[in-house]
């Protein structure tokens, strides 16, 4: 078990920064998720902690060792990769067992651990098997099997559940959060999907153009998103973001001025700025309440709730409504903004400006 | 076009591939049977009493067997150094994506081997090995080796890389995931590039006629004796090259599938 710590790592292929100097410490036994679109470098930076790419500059190390220069053979971590990478032609026991002989482990030895996580993951009926003659959810167990059973300091997962059909993939992702919970091994995840970003991770890190955007657990990265960029990426539907402009101490969206007052010190706020407000933070007003009227253009009722798409404004809008308010196309809806909820970024920098400036005292 | 055409049409061209291909061997194996006499008759004969006068008179009057022990010896050598200097290159290159040595071997198989003769000539003369069967071993490495990269490359190339990389993470040295998990992967390849090899070292010609002495000849720089300044002997040679040509074709049709399978690999790689 192992801390791991990018101190200004920076990496390019060819001509192109894919990471421009990136630091972020690891503490050991911590389960992160590094999420963040295709491209965003997720992938490569889990690719150096593995040794499978060269790193341009600064250091990274795993525990106290200085890993820039150690061949993957010799950083005793372990990776699941997205297509399992199992060895065609040995069997499930072999695959396994072949980690441990390389590290020259007694014969014995290997027997016990590989019964043993084979027990574990419920894999010894296929232990003679070759990977051929396993389904997709069998070959990702012996793929985590393989991990494993090296006991490694760390371990390395790319996109592991992607590959998975959809029920099978909430299974194995409560399945790998139960067993690396209790096994406490420092583990990075990398994922597109931040529904397994949220589920899994004890921290997230969002990526973007090789860049961290917000570092933090589930909870902060989706009530505390630091940027626009954060905001829109964690949560789905994704989060509405409306235009605003400011009008004395007061916001304004189109024709309408907000009860969102401006206090505080807001000297360093522009003219312009957006409202970030996830779609739960819409409610169905009271008849006796001036509200947003939406215009309804789509239903999603997903059985516990509703997604509603509509207009308000002129922009699309999406409110999450409780599955028992009827709600029908082409309908002028009343919606509430829960305005206490909702998140103010700066409309240049696509920070998010600080609830103090913007939240009812 | 109809279907019932296009098929018609298949078949005739399939005759006429195969005319063009088949004729020379049916020539060369019939006429190794006539009688000295009509092996040179023109237009050939079709109906003619077989006699294998040719046969005895190759076997009497060359050393055949032992002809026939330096091909396979020199064959045999040259594919195995093939394979051990051919196998690690064409997964190094395959690996590195560093394609340049490959094409070089390439073009070292394509120059012609006249090119070569003398420099080795010296060279060998040099260190005493003109003569013996080694010069022939090494220097049809350079038919055989480039052979091997090829033909290993599309192989090594359609093993996912993940697979390579998997190993090195689960601590394994390049030599061994050569060893342990390349080389098991590619065996359909192995057996075509061996194949492949052997066949083209033991049809070559060149090196064996320069390279060698009356002892350490190939069969098919032996064969060549037949063709006299005073007189050709050409039923003898028809002998010849039918025992020539049968050790390449039991090998072609024995492993047939698997060649045909293993050729196309490059065309459908991934």
């Amino acid at each position: 078990m192992a801390s791991v710590s990018f101190d200004r790592v920076v990496k390019c292929f060819g001509d192109v920064t894919v990471i421009p100097e990136l630091s972020l410490e690891i503490p050991d036994g911590e389960f992160i998720v590094f999420v963040g679109p295709s491209g965003c470098g997720k992938t490569t930076l889990l690719r150096m902690i593995a040794g499978l790419e060269r790193i341009d500059a600064g250091t990274l190390r795993i525990g106290d060792d200085i890993v820039n220069e150690v061949p993957p053979a010799r950083r005793n971590i372990a990776m699941v990769f997205q297509d399992y990478a199992l060895y065609p032609h040995m069997s499930v026991r072999q695959n396994l067992s072949f980690g441990l002989e390389n590290q020259k482990l007694p014969a014995a030895e290997i027997a016990r651990r590989v019964e043993q996580v084979a027990a574990m993951l419920q894999i010894e009926p296929y232990l003679n098997r070759r990977p051929k003659a396993l389904s997709g959810g069998q070959r990702q167990r012996v793929a985590m099997g393989r991990a494993m059973v090296r006991q490694p300091r760390a371990f390395l997962f790319d996109e592991p559940l992607s590959n998975l059909d959809a029920k099978l993939r909430v299974d194995v992702r409560g399945e790998i959060k139960k067993l690396f919970h209790e096994l406490r091994t420092t583990t990075v995840f990398v994922t597109h999907d931040q529904v397994e970003a949220m589920t899994m991770a004890d921290r997230i890190v969002v990526l973007e153009k090789g860049i961290i955007q917000q570092v933090g657990t589930p909870a902060e990265v989706y009530n505390q998103p630091a940027n626009l960029f954060v905001a829109g990426f964690i949560g789905t539907p994704t989060m509405n973001f409306m235009p605003l402009q400011r009008s004395g101490t007061r916001w304004r969206w189109g024709q309408r001025l907000l009860d969102l007052p401006l206090h505080g010190d807001a000297g360093g706020i522009g003219a312009d700025a957006v409202l970030g407000l996830r779609p739960e933070h819409w409610a169905v007003a009271p008849e006796s309440e001036q509200a947003f009227a939406m215009q309804v253009e789509i239903t999603e009722p997903l059985g516990s709730d509703t997604f509603v798409f509509g207009k308000i404004e002129g922009q699309r809008i999406v409110a999450r409504l409780g599955a028992e308010i009827p709600v029908t196309v082409g309908e002028l809806l009343p919606l509430r903004p829960d305005l206490e909820r909702a998140h103010l970024f700066d409309a240049v920098s696509g920070k998010a400006l600080p609830r103090t400036v913007f939240s009812r005292p | 076009m109809s279907e019932k055409w296009v098929n018609r049409l298949s078949l005739l061209q399939l005759v006429a591939v195969a005319l063009v291909v088949l004729a020379p061997v049916a020539w060369m194996v019939l006429s190794s049977f006539k009688p000295s006499s009509e092996v040179t008759a023109y237009p050939p004969k079709l109906f003619f009493s077989a006699t294998l006068d040719n046969y005895r008179q190759l076997f009497s009057t060359t050393p055949f067997a032992r002809y026939a022990l330096n091909s396979f010896w020199v064959s045999t050598g040259s594919t195995l150094i093939g394979l051990l200097l051919g196998v690690p290159a064409g997964f190094a290159v395959s690996w590195s994506r560093i394609t340049w040595p490959a094409t070089v071997t390439l073009m070292a198989r394509m120059a012609p081997g006249t090119l070569f003769l003398l420099p080795w000539y010296l060279m060998f003369s040099q260190v005493g090995l003109i003569g013996s069967l080694w010069a022939l071993i090494l220097t049809h490495a350079v038919i055989t080796m480039p052979i091997v990269i090829w033909v290993l490359m599309p192989f090594f190339d359609a093993i996912p890389r993940s697979v390579f990389e998997a190993a090195q993470v689960d601590g394994c040295s390049a030599v061994r995931i050569l060893m342990r998990i390349a080389l098991p992967l590619v065996v359909p390849g192995l057996t075509v590039a061996s194949i492949l090899a052997f066949v083209y070292s033991w049809n070559y010609f060149q090196f064996a006629l320069v390279l060698s002495n009356s002892d350490s000849k190939t069969l098919v720089a032996a064969a060549f004796n037949f063709i006299g300044e005073g007189a050709t002997f050409w039923g003898a040679l028809m002998a010849a090259a039918t025992l020539i040509a049968l050790p390449p074709l039991v090998l072609a049709f024995a492993v047939q599938r698997r060649l045909v399978s293993g050729l196309a690999i490059g065309a459908v790689k991934g």
